[in-house]
């Protein structure tokens, strides 16, 4: 921003200056897992020479997308304040749900617009028991969390219905302009969702609530229905991501997305969003969504076994969380 | 003053400030062992500071206490506690969902041999033995959230007692009593006296110190005014000792011509809330600042919450303009272009971790869109030119507003009104804690809007405030209007006379 007018230009100059300074704070303060990442690609880089060739980035990317996408989702209500413990199983539901109806010859276009119907109506389901009826978050998407896994073993059988329509694997497994397909759709995810959360009054909206919920109300805004939008939203999201995990895996498995709970809600830690509401991008979730695939894809490269991934998972969000809860204390 | 008697609390030239405030001045003060003492003054006045400091919740700035002849310093609550000091708070600070017998134990829980194992019989028997002591009618079993709030005080005064307390400190404790109530607590406090017990007591209730008290102690505007015997004063002494408090804000400038007056913008008929206002009706014009003022829970801010739509009535109506209006939510009351500032401005008012422009527009955001995209450039431009307009001082529009003044903040608050532009503006306690500097920009802000033919509603229980600022102030009592009087008519014993419930101020002001 520049002052024209003579009489402010010391003001204007002084202001540049803080703002430059601010600026630099604003980005260690919120992008401190950008910083994080670019640490872990080096000395991944160093560490192995498998790491940085294209063939691996590009896994790298396409084993982000699935994560990342529930995880913009999952930012979303993180915003508003709250936890969707159900996003991993609405994922799972979702992608049996569209192989359940692909194996009965519905046409492929109606599949998506049925299956991306029903993630947002299990959202909006979450947003209506917690916002509306005042049920404790923790509680209303424990719940579905819960039934979703019940329903997909009983639609299934237990079994993961597979041999899925050639077609079906475009979303999962498929190439655009020579980029994997799920990373194309988690790109556009997160640049409609930044757009979003940055310039729509919606996003706005959404911190606000996150940020003070009755002072949200005392400014008009009708909070309750940004609560159930954030939650039919994430839903929306869990659904797109139950799709490219079916196509993936090109089955519908029940148990698929049961135990991605710690990598949803550690994505967007590592990003800057605050477990207490109202702060938080999703654009930092999509770099601490990479940061968590790379870690994982750099120790599967050094040969270390799979369960010191979730033991380095645990400590890292920890890692990210005290120093968050030193700050709240001190102010 | 008499000093009769061994002293008790001995305090010498105690001294607090807060940012922009001094809230004690060298107070210089004692208590005799066994008295009923009560301290009076407005809100404000320096009372709650100075028990909070004798609690051990607050660090004195300097001076020293003396507590049974020793120095006390560096006290904290649960120091305090342990040597006998006891405050029983506004509001209660009871577990609800545990029994009047495990909140007068809590921490201290009788045990069996082994310490890990709890004595629930003794602590019932125990319990029982204080709760009878003080008067009680309950079982120590029952839960703390079956009882009424009478009931919770008394439970309260039974744990401090089962402390061996020396000095009960009671703050304003017969809030939401009945009549029946207060008088068995005045027994109670007796007998507790009777039992050695001294005790300081504090009241906006005149009445209720001429009953109870022993002495009662005068405090303004962060000074101790004198400390009287009971029997030696009366109501209309302690009043006047109460409001000597001169103002050094500048008073409204009412010369200027204020446009459209006498036409009526809000007006309210028999508003009536079962347990917080009754059958109130009143008007406000074009151009106005009327006051609403009374004692804590007169019913005089849960009007103006009403008038947001964040408390409906039971009957009675809202017009604007003559036209009927349905107040249920604030965006309701925001589409009738009414505007509110809450009482406490950090909790209900702003978004502390957000930007100042966020703030600012927050409530506009649809001036500022389109198709549901805001405009950030025009949103700066507009935020930035409301911040020069209240002269809202921050190195940049972008600083979080939890960094700001008070005096700075509730100017954000006024921005976002603003910028929303609405007519009606209902303000509760709008410089509550603000330096007086920036409380004289906030009362020129109000003359300004005023005189631009909006009418503002000053909630406030600050006397000189309303006294000042008001054209038109309306005392509440008990839910109920008891008085109306022209700005320029009322002074703070008229007002203070007629919220207090002291009936006949002119006749007493003819006697004087």
């Amino acid at each position: 921003m520049v002052d024209g007018k003579g009489k402010q230009d010391a003001v204007s100059a002084h202001d540049a200056g803080g703002k430059l300074a601010e600026g630099i704070m604003h980005i260690w303060r919120t992008q401190k897992s950008l910083v994080v990442l670019l640490f872990v690609i080096v000395i991944l880089a160093f560490l192995s020479e498998h790491f940085f060739t294209v063939y691996n980035l590009i896994n790298v990317a396409r084993q982000t997308s699935i994560y990342a996408i529930l995880a913009a989702g999952m930012t979303l209500v993180l915003t508003v304040g709250e936890i969707d413990l159900s996003v991993g199983s609405n994922a799972g539901f979702c992608g049996v749900i569209a192989a359940y109806l692909l194996k009965r010859s519905i046409s492929l276009p109606l599949v998506i617009l049925i299956v991306l119907g029903v993630g947002l109506f299990i959202g909006m389901i979450n947003g209506v028991l917690t916002a509306k009826i005042g049920v404790p978050f923790f509680v209303a998407t424990l719940a579905t969390m819960s039934a979703l896994t019940g329903a997909s073993f009983l639609i299934t059988g237990g079994y993961p219905i597979s041999m899925l329509p050639r077609a079906w694997r475009v979303f999962g497994q498929g190439y655009m302009w020579g980029i994997p397909v799920p990373v194309i759709l988690m790109i556009a995810t997160f640049i409609v969702l930044q757009f979003i959360q940055g310039r729509t009054t919606f996003g706005r909206r959404i911190y606000a609530v996150g940020s003070n919920p009755r002072a949200a109300y005392l400014c008009g805004i009708n909070t309750d229905r940004i609560r159930v939008a954030a939650y039919s939203l994430c839903g929306f999201l869990a659904a797109l991501g139950g799709i490219v995990m079916s196509s993936r895996m090109d089955a519908g498995d029940p148990s698929a997305g049961s135990t991605f709970l710690m990598t949803l809600v550690a994505a967007p830690i590592l990003g800057g969003t605050k477990l207490s509401g109202g702060e938080g991008t999703v654009f930092g979730t999509l770099i601490g969504a990479l940061v968590l695939t790379i870690m994982n894809n750099g120790m599967s490269l050094m040969n270390l076994n799979i369960y010191w991934q979730d033991l380095a998972r645990g400590l890292i969000v920890l890692g990210v969380a005290i120093p968050q809860i030193e700050r709240r204390l001190r102010r | 003053m008499n000093d009769n008697g061994p002293t008790l609390l001995k305090v010498e030239n105690l001294t607090k400030s807060f940012p922009g405030v001094i809230a004690l001045n060298n107070v210089t003060f004692n208590l005799l062992k066994g008295e009923i003492h009560a301290l009076v003054g407005e809100n404000g006045a320096g009372k709650s500071t100075f028990i909070k400091i004798i609690g051990g919740v607050l660090q004195p700035d300097k001076g020293t206490i003396l507590y049974d002849g020793n120095i006390l310093s560096h006290l904290d609550p649960r120091r305090a506690r342990s040597i006998g000091i006891n405050i029983i708070h506004q509001e209660s600070e009871l577990a609800p969902t545990l029994s009047a017998a495990e909140n007068i134990y809590m921490g201290r829980e009788p045990t069996k041999e082994c310490k890990w194992y709890v004595d629930i019989e003794r602590m019932n028997e125990d319990a029982q033995e204080w709760l009878d002591k003080v008067g009680a009618d309950f079982s120590s079993k029952v839960l703390v959230r079956d009882l009424t709030i009478s009931q919770r005080r008394l439970l309260e005064i039974a744990r401090a007692i089962s402390m061996d307390t020396g000095l009960l400190i009671l703050d304003e404790p017969t809030t939401a009593f009945t009549d029946q109530e207060v008088q068995r607590l005045f027994q109670i406090i007796r007998g507790l006296r009777n039992l050695g017990v001294t005790i300081l007591y504090i009241s906006h209730r005149l009445q209720e110190i001429f009953s109870i008290a022993d002495r009662v102690t005068v405090f303004r505007d962060g000074h101790l005014i004198s400390t009287k015997h009971i029997k030696e004063t009366q109501e209309d002494e302690l009043i006047r000792l109460m409001v000597g408090r001169e103002l050094r804000a500048v008073v409204r400038d009412r010369s200027k011509p204020i446009k459209n007056t006498n036409s009526e913008l809000v007006s309210v008929s028999k508003l009536t809330k079962e347990g917080a206002f009754n059958d109130v009706t009143f008007s406000v014009n074009k151009g106005e600042i009327l006051g609403l003022t009374g004692l804590l829970g007169s019913g005089a801010g849960k009007i103006g919450q009403a008038l947001f739509g964040l408390v409906e009535q039971d009957s009675g109506t809202i017009s604007l303009n003559g036209v009927q209006v349905n107040l249920t939510s604030p965006a309701k009351a925001m589409y009738h272009e009414i505007a509110y500032i809450p009482a406490d401005r950090k909790l209900d008012g702003l978004f502390m971790i957000k930007s100042i422009t966020e703030n600012i527009s927050l409530a506009s955001l649809e001036q500022l869109t389109k198709a549901t995209v805001i405009d950030l450039q025009n949103e700066r431009t507009e935020a930035k030119k409301y911040q020069t307009l209240l002269d809202i001082r921050a190195p940049s529009i972008n600083q979080i507003v939890m960094n700001l003044s008070g005096g700075n903040q509730q100017k954000v608050l006024f921005a976002r009104w603003l910028m929303k532009q609405a007519k009606v503006l209902i303000l509760e306690e709008p410089t509550a804690g603000i330096d007086v500097g920036a409380k004289q920009e906030i009362y020129d802000l109000m003359s300004g809007l005023a005189q631009k033919g909006n009418s503002i509603i000053l909630i406030s229980s600050d006397l000189p405030e309303v006294l000042n600022v008001c054209d038109r102030i309306i005392v509440f009592r008990d839910g109920r209007i008891v008085y109306e009087i022209p700005g320029d008519e009322a002074t703070q014993e008229i007002i203070l006379h007629h919220s207090t419930g002291l009936c006949n101020p002119e006749r007493k002001e003819e006697r004087q």
